[in-house]
């Protein structure tokens, strides 16, 4: 054996290391600072029970931002995968040389800060943005519309930061494909929406179910384009553990808001796997 | 199902500057079985693809039946197509794939059902009809894909290099049968492949490509027997070349006079003769025309290829094995052959 | 290919409006960056750079830009050390645990990033490692490194194992086999990984908000909390000069490793 041999165990100390201090055991704090009590005049106190989820539940405001949680996550889930699964396919069937130009306009974007890139809507959706400026100059009735915060902005804003990962995911599974089954399907006499139903889709239903996990976590725990897009009033889970944290400084109530935030999140993630995932690859032997 | 003629005409096509097929024109007769042969980027492919409609000729027209397919869409054409890789539908079980191309055709769920089995038992997989490609063999998928074309009662069969994924001894079984298959069915088949053996073995008639343009069509025993130019003769198998002064129905190699075939006698000047390794004799010394010394010797089992060195170079010959021992590495020998082996070729 | 295989009209004009839709608040921002206003207009009669001439009277905007370039130098970099044995133990090894430890590795991207900046928050406060460099350092080290780990061990997976036995074979010993095979046939991985983490750690908000402090504001950071107060053509200004720099890099990462093989992580064609 000679002398660089490393085992797996030096090999991985590193990054598990770097993973426990600033992973695992924070997380496991958060956890138990959840189960403390908050005072206005003394801080956390030193008590542990589940007064904080209890408040919660029975909170509507809470109430409310988690069902506006889910259900922009979910709008903006199915938005994304009704342009983004065709986009893929689209850029894929270009010629050679447009390809790798068209996907990197598209995915581009995903490289340049949400901050930038919600920053970009505020100008094009404020009364006074352009999108308004156009509807009142082609005299729209009722323009202009107030579309800042919004849901329909927050979507609006979440699908453009998601829809190029649908986009990525299913490239993915494209590449994974024989190139000749089109022709094959076309030799038989299928047309060109019969093939990319009948042919394409249930082969690439692994990059859309996990773009569509992914999508929908993301947004479900979005914080940014939210926050800038939907303003102070249209709260969702993130920006109110986010208020608990540096505003209230109510730190238990944040930490059991960001908790249950995260047990949502591994739960759909573990539900979507196990029942709709699982069932579809099936047909595919886990391709 | 009706066999259909299919008549290539001038065809050609060009990608910008670069030619990739250059003015082919075939006839392929109802029910024959037609290899298009050549080495890779001689354009056999692209002949292919422009028949089953996924290119468009930049010149020249394709007659199926009589019927410009000019404006035919590839689903419309009606051809059966078997892909290298197969192509087929992974999401689908065998019979599912096989009948793709009869519901595209709304073809009733019965008699869908019972046309499936048939196609399925015409390639004997009637037992596997319910497993998905991925469980299957790579003989038994290309039986699959040879089903799912012939279901849909073609008039013309595509095979573009089916069986070059399989390994040398399925590949030999299979190339057995899908002549069998052919013969049965008696549908009109165009195979393009870059192995001579394969085309000799299999078609009615082999096209020969090179560089875009057809060299010469004709029965594979007379391409081989009298290819039309060197790069035939080389490409359908090995040949020595002999480089001559003809005169007088003699012609005179390395100072050694001897009689040229009838066909060749009136040949006069410098010209290259060429000669089939197996119709070369390898003797004792002095015993035949061309001395040499045989240089290596390479055991093929059912025979025996030696390589002798003679004053015009390096002669291959196949000698049988007849059980006898074989001549020595090192041995002087002499070469001798029948004059009418000998064929006259421009060099290419 | 041929027409045959090329998009319909339909498509085509699908694919427009889709890109103009992804573009669309990208080019408003960098068009408003030149507004001669003082306020955000859109459109403007007067082109000017007053705005662009603005950043440079904003210290608090220089001083972040700074902080931004060596917080993702330093944690692309240590991302970088750790991931690359990491992805080496997962790829070349077989021991109990491994694949709990590739899931743990790829964990941060599921994980909400907001409760990641709680937890942190709350942890590091606790050492006085809050609004600290090295407490950016570390959280970005966290939500950087699956995308580091990704791209290496796709670098990885493309390299025939056979290919450090024949150098191991010839007498090499393990850790010049990994100098003088290994690393460099992975190196377009490892660089473009480098690059993708580096961007990644500039361009992150949300864990940043909860770690920022007065004297360490990450850019995004900075941008966010002034757009929190007033939106200005100042933003514009610096968004643009940010989309800017994000081309630049993305241009020099493309010499690396194309940028659509990165993005979606597919192997050599």
């Amino acid at each position: 054996m000679s002398a660089g041999r490393a085992s797996p165990a030096l090999l991985a100390a590193p990054s598990g290391l770097v993973y426990l201090l600033a992973l695992l055991i924070p997380l496991a704090s958060v956890l138990l600072l959840s189960l403390q009590g908050f005072d206005f005049s003394r801080g956390i106190l030193p008590r542990y029970d589940l007064a904080n989820y209890a408040d919660l539940f029975t909170d509507p405001l809470f109430e409310e931002a988690l069902g506006r949680t889910f259900r922009i996550a979910f709008v903006t889930t199915v938005i994304c995968l009704l342009i983004g699964v065709p986009e893929a396919w689209i850029i894929r069937r270009m010629s050679s040389r447009w390809r790798g130009l068209m996907l990197l306009l598209v995915v581009g974007p995903l490289l340049v800060s949400v901050v930038v890139r919600t920053f970009g809507w505020m100008v094009l959706l404020g009364t006074n943005g352009l999108i308004n400026g156009a509807l009142v100059a082609l005299g729209v009735p009722d323009a202009p519309f107030r579309m800042m915060f919004t849901e329909f902005a927050v979507i609006l804003g979440l699908v453009h930061v998601m829809v190029p990962l649908v986009v990525l995911a299913v490239w993915a599974s494209l590449g994974r494909l024989d190139p000749a089954l089109p022709r094959a399907a076309e030799s038989l006499g299928a047309g060109r929406l019969t093939i990319f139903r009948r042919v394409i889709l249930p082969n690439i239903m692994p990059g859309v179910l996990g773009g569509a996990l992914m999508v929908f976590c993301l947004s479900a725990s979005a914080f940014a384009t939210p926050a800038m897009l939907g303003g102070r009033r249209l709260k969702v889970v993130s920006s109110m553990a986010y208020n608990e944290f540096l505003n209230t400084l109510n730190w238990p109530l944040g930490a059991a808001i960001a908790t249950l935030l995260l047990a949502a999140i591994l739960a759909a993630t573990l539900l979507w796997t196990r029942f709709v995932e699982r069932r579809a690859l099936r047909r595919l032997g886990g391709a | 199902m009706r066999p259909g003629s299919l008549v290539l005409d001038g065809l050609a096509k060009r990608y910008g500057p670069v030619v990739a097929v250059q003015g082919v024109s075939i006839e392929v007769a109802r029910g024959e079985f037609l290899g298009l042969l050549g080495p890779s980027g001689c354009g056999k492919t692209t002949t292919l693809q422009m028949i089953a409609g996924f290119e468009t000729p930049s010149e020249g027209r394709i007659l199926l039946d009589g019927q410009d397919l000019a404006s035919t869409p590839p689903a419309k054409r009606g051809i059966g197509l078997v892909f290298q890789s197969y192509a087929l539908f992974p999401h689908m079980t065998a019979a599912e794939n096989v009948a793709f191309g009869l519901e595209m055709r709304r073809v009733p769920k019965a008699e869908r059902m019972r046309r499936v089995a048939e196609a399925l038992d015409l390639v004997h997989l009637s037992h596997l009809a319910d497993r998905f490609p991925r469980n299957m063999s790579g003989g038994q998928q290309q039986r699959v894909a040879l089903a799912r074309a012939l279901v849909i009662e073609p008039q013309l069969l595509l095979l573009d290099e089916p069986l070059s994924n399989l390994d040398a001894k399925l590949r030999e079984e299979m190339q057995v049968e899908l002549r069998e298959l052919q013969r049965r069915v008696g549908v009109t088949t165009i195979l393009v492949t870059h192995d001579q053996q394969e085309a000799m073995a299999l078609c009615d008639r082999v096209a020969v490509m090179q560089a875009g343009r057809v060299v010469q069509v004709d029965e594979p025993w007379r391409a081989y027997e009298l290819p039309a130019d060197s790069f035939v003769a080389d490409f359908l198998g090995r040949s020595n070349w002999l480089p001559a002064r003809a005169g007088g129905g003699e012609a005179e190699v390395a100072g050694r006079r001897f009689a040229l075939p009838p066909e060749l006698a009136g040949s006069e000047g410098e010209v290259m003769l060429t000669i089939r390794p197996e119709r070369l004799r390898i003797g004792a010394e002095g015993a035949g025309s061309l001395p040499g010394r045989v240089h290596s010797r390479v055991f093929l089992g059912a025979s025996w290829l030696y390589r002798v060195d003679t004053a015009i170079g390096p002669m291959m010959v196949t000698a049988q094995n007849t059980g006898a021992p074989p001549v020595e590495e090192g041995a002087p020998v002499s070469l001798s052959w029948d004059s009418h082996s000998l064929r006259r070729l421009e060099a290419a | 290919m041929d027409r045959r295989d090329r998009n319909g009209p339909l498509a085509l004009l699908f694919h427009l409006v889709f890109s103009v839709f992804i573009v669309a608040p990208l080019l408003v921002v960098i068009l408003v960056s030149f507004t001669d206003k003082g306020y955000l207009a859109m459109p403007f009669d007067g082109a000017s750079l007053r705005w662009w001439a603005a950043i440079a009277d904003n210290p608090q905007f220089i001083e972040s830009l700074w902080v931004s370039l060596g917080l993702g130098l330093v944690s692309a970099t240590l991302s970088a050390l750790i991931a690359v044995p990491a992805a080496l133990a997962i790829a070349r090894h077989s021991f109990p645990g491994r694949d709990v430890l590739a899931a743990l590795l790829v964990s941060p991207l599921m994980i909400p990033h907001v409760v990641l900046g709680v937890a942190l928050l709350r942890f590091f406060s606790g050492f006085g490692l809050a609004g600290s460099f090295p407490g950016l350092v570390a959280a970005h080290l966290v939500v950087i490194t699956p995308y580091m780990l990704r791209l290496v061990s796709a670098g990885l997976a493309g390299l025939d194992p056979r290919v450090e036995r024949a150098a191991e074979s010839l007498g090499a010993d393990r850790f010049t086999v990994f100098r003088r095979i290994t690393l460099p046939l992975i190196l377009p991985g490892l660089a473009g990984g480098w690059i993708l983490a580096f961007i990644t750690s500039f361009d992150e908000l949300t864990v940043s908000l909860f770690l920022a402090s007065p004297s360490y504001t990450p850019i995004p950071v900075r941008l966010f909390t002034h757009i929190d107060q007033m939106t200005d053509p100042l933003v514009a200004s610096v968004s643009a000069a940010l989309i800017a720099v994000t081309i630049v890099l993305l241009l020099v990462l493309d010499r690396f490793y194309p940028i659509d093989r990165l993005l979606t992580g597919e192997r050599r064609a």
